[in-house]
């Protein structure tokens, strides 16, 4: 049978009855439609009575109906009588009214005001601030331990991470830096066809690819590849312990977790970078001598002359430093995770994101530097 | 290190200790001492505070106030040395057995001897497979933590908490996650370490089974008083307390009892 209801004022009293059966599954009456059935005449109403006796089957879309009544006449201030409920709905509905009284005294959380969400922000940068000083300091006290006890240092991790982050990011290094090679020598020749000098494109392609493209890219990829392996799988040991495991035994998570995946970074990601620079120069080339009919050898002549030793130094000077930022963004963020698989989610991303960020800042402040130098 | 019985004193004194986590207190004044070789439960229901103070006695953190001492020894009085040298006298079995997920067994459980003494590899292996051996785990040492069972991760996790013989060990809710079974054999294990090594153990629980029959001595945290709401033998608390908490705590012990008698 439909759910249906009845209304009807009389006296004042807003009588509803409720018929039928009120499954979950179907759409059963809103209280708005109660209000609709006696619109007019809501002024009048001083009491409501709501009579559950010819109620067939239900669920707790009737305890909802009911709830709607209550409220209704809670807002309004007016005595709410429910006549011939089944026991059960009773009881829960006396539950339910219970603990909407503790929900009312438990304090709402009430919005914070505009300065001092301003505040809160900044004194969180602060923390944040200090939280990386201190993140460094610990790293350098770890140096200092593993200078003293070298024999600890975990060398496998360190290999195996090397091999996790720079053997096997070869591919995707390989085919990216390929690519932007490409696309830099397209869009150079573009522009120097228009004077006839397409030979410059591997000037252009050269020097872009060692100088910027190579490093930064293969940085980018590596905070994304690695990073946020290295934050995922710290802050996954710390939600299960590990790293306590490892405190109590008075070991350092800096000195077994941080700085064999540091020292591999360090070390991969020049590494990579020159494999970069070789396969974004490779991508230049072969638009220079396939597209462009450039003669090959005229091409590596022209790329040899271009690019100076102080430019792919300079490339690699900064991959180091990317490599360190990396590394560090990855565990620093892992080990500062919360201790939930959301936490972990937000470690992984939050690493990647450090690291952009940082990779971008140094790139920015190394491009000024070596301007100064003249390098 | 298994001369611990012939010294005296408490092995941990738990004096005026005030802890929390964040903006909460959830422990106030908590005194106890635990003697030598004894089997000491710290129960409590769930939110007591009892992973809390745990954390405090390994040094995980520090307690806001007052002193926990080992054999008269803070693990925060010292310098690192004496942390470290006061640390590996401890074993500690987590909840979450914590095992070093990318190494195997047998390098989980060799760890704590390659931090802490100068062992050759082969003498090494030895070692870790007595232990292995010592949990019911022989012969598992090249397995990773992620095949095996709850069971035998807890018990992995023994022999790795008990290579380097250690005078007192920690267990932290050790029969959570295991079926009644593994439960009860753990139970057995951690009484046959005191029989044969006269470890003091120290086990975080609410697992009335094995309160009742492992412990020497127990002490209750009660979440709303925030300290401790009771001390004794399990036996004699479940019928003695005037505390309604205790004694609704223990008497479900008791009724499990009868139904089983």
């Amino acid at each position: 049978m439909d759910s249906r209801i009845k209304a009807e004022v009389a006296n004042g009293l807003l009588r509803v009855t409720v018929v039928g059966d009120w499954p979950l599954e179907r759409r059963v009456p809103h209280w708005k439609e109660v209000l609709k059935r006696i619109r007019g005449r809501e002024g009048w109403v001083k009491a409501v009575a709501v009579d559950a006796g010819e109620v067939g089957e239900w669920d707790t879309s009737l305890l909802l109906f009911l709830i709607q009544a209550n409220d209704y006449s809670a807002k309004r201030g007016i005595p709410c009588r429910m006549e011939r409920l089944p026991e059960l709905v009773r009881q829960l509905l006396e539950q339910r009214v219970g603990d909407g009284a503790a929900k009312a005294a438990a304090p709402g959380a009430s919005r914070e005001p505009f300065f001092a969400a301003i505040g809160e922000r900044f004194l969180a940068g602060q923390r944040g601030l200090v939280e990386w000083a201190a993140f460094l300091g610990e790293c350098v006290l770890g140096i200092c331990r593993m200078a003293v006890r070298w024999r600890k240092f975990r060398w496998m991790d360190s290999f195996s991470t090397m091999q996790q982050a720079g053997a096997m990011a070869l591919p995707i290094v390989g085919l990216i830096s390929f690519l932007v090679g490409l696309i830099l020598a397209y869009q150079a020749a573009i522009q120097m066809r228009q004077y006839g000098a397409e030979i410059f494109v591997a000037n252009l392609v050269g020097l872009s690819v060692v100088r910027e493209m190579g490093p930064m890219m293969t940085a980018v990829i590596l905070a994304g590849r690695t990073g946020a392996a290295f934050a995922a799988q710290i802050g996954n040991m710390k939600m299960n312990e590990e790293i306590d495991a490892l405190e109590t035994l008075g070991i350092q998570p800096i000195d077994f977790l941080v700085l064999p995946r540091v020292l591999a970074l360090l070390i991969m990601v020049p590494l990579l970078t020159v494999y970069a620079n070789l396969l974004g120069v490779l991508g230049g080339y072969v638009v220079g001598v396939g597209v462009l009919d450039i003669a090959p050898s005229a091409y590596w002549f022209q790329s040899r002359e271009a690019i100076d030793v102080n430019d792919i130094a300079s490339g690699l000077i900064k991959s180091v430093t990317f490599g360190l930022v990396i590394a560090a963004a990855g565990c620093m963020r892992g080990l500062q995770s919360e201790r939930s698989s959301a936490g972990v989610g937000r470690a992984a991303t939050s690493a990647v994101v450090t690291a952009i960020f940082l990779i971008i800042v140094l790139d920015a402040l190394f491009a000024v530097l070596f301007e100064q130098l003249g390098i | 290190m298994l001369d611990g019985k012939t010294k005296t004193g408490p092995m941990v004194e738990v004096v005026n200790v005030t802890c929390g986590y964040g903006n909460t207190v959830v422990l106030e004044n908590v005194s106890f001492s635990v003697a030598r070789g004894e089997v000491f439960f710290v129960v409590g229901r769930s939110g007591c505070g009892k992973s809390t103070l745990l954390r405090n006695m390994i040094g995980l953190q520090d307690p806001r106030a007052g002193e926990i001492r080992f054999d008269g020894q803070t693990l925060s009085g010292g310098g690192q040395r004496e942390r470290r040298k006061l640390l590996r006298r401890m074993g500690i079995l987590y909840q979450s057995s914590a095992l070093w997920s990318t190494m195997t067994v047998g390098e989980n459980v060799a760890l704590p001897l390659e931090e802490h003494t100068r062992l050759t590899r082969a003498e090494m292996r030895e070692l870790v497979a007595m232990k292995l051996g010592m949990v019911g785990l022989a012969g598992v040492e090249g397995v990773y933590p992620e095949a095996l069972s709850g069971g035998m991760r807890k018990r992995a996790a023994l022999a790795r908490a008990l290579i380097l013989d250690p005078e007192i060990l920690f267990f932290d809710e050790p029969s959570a996650g295991l079926d009644p079974v593994s439960a009860r054999n753990l139970d057995r294990l951690i009484l046959q370490t005191r029989e044969s090594l006269g470890t003091t153990i120290v086990v975080v629980s609410h697992d009335l089974e094995s309160i009742c029959t492992v412990a020497d001595r127990v002490v209750m945290l009660g979440r709303d008083e925030k300290t401790l709401i009771a001390t004794g033998r399990p036996r004699d608390l479940a019928g003695e307390s005037e505390n309604p908490h205790v004694r609704e705590f223990f008497q479900g012990t008791m009724t499990q009892k009868a139904k089983e008698v």
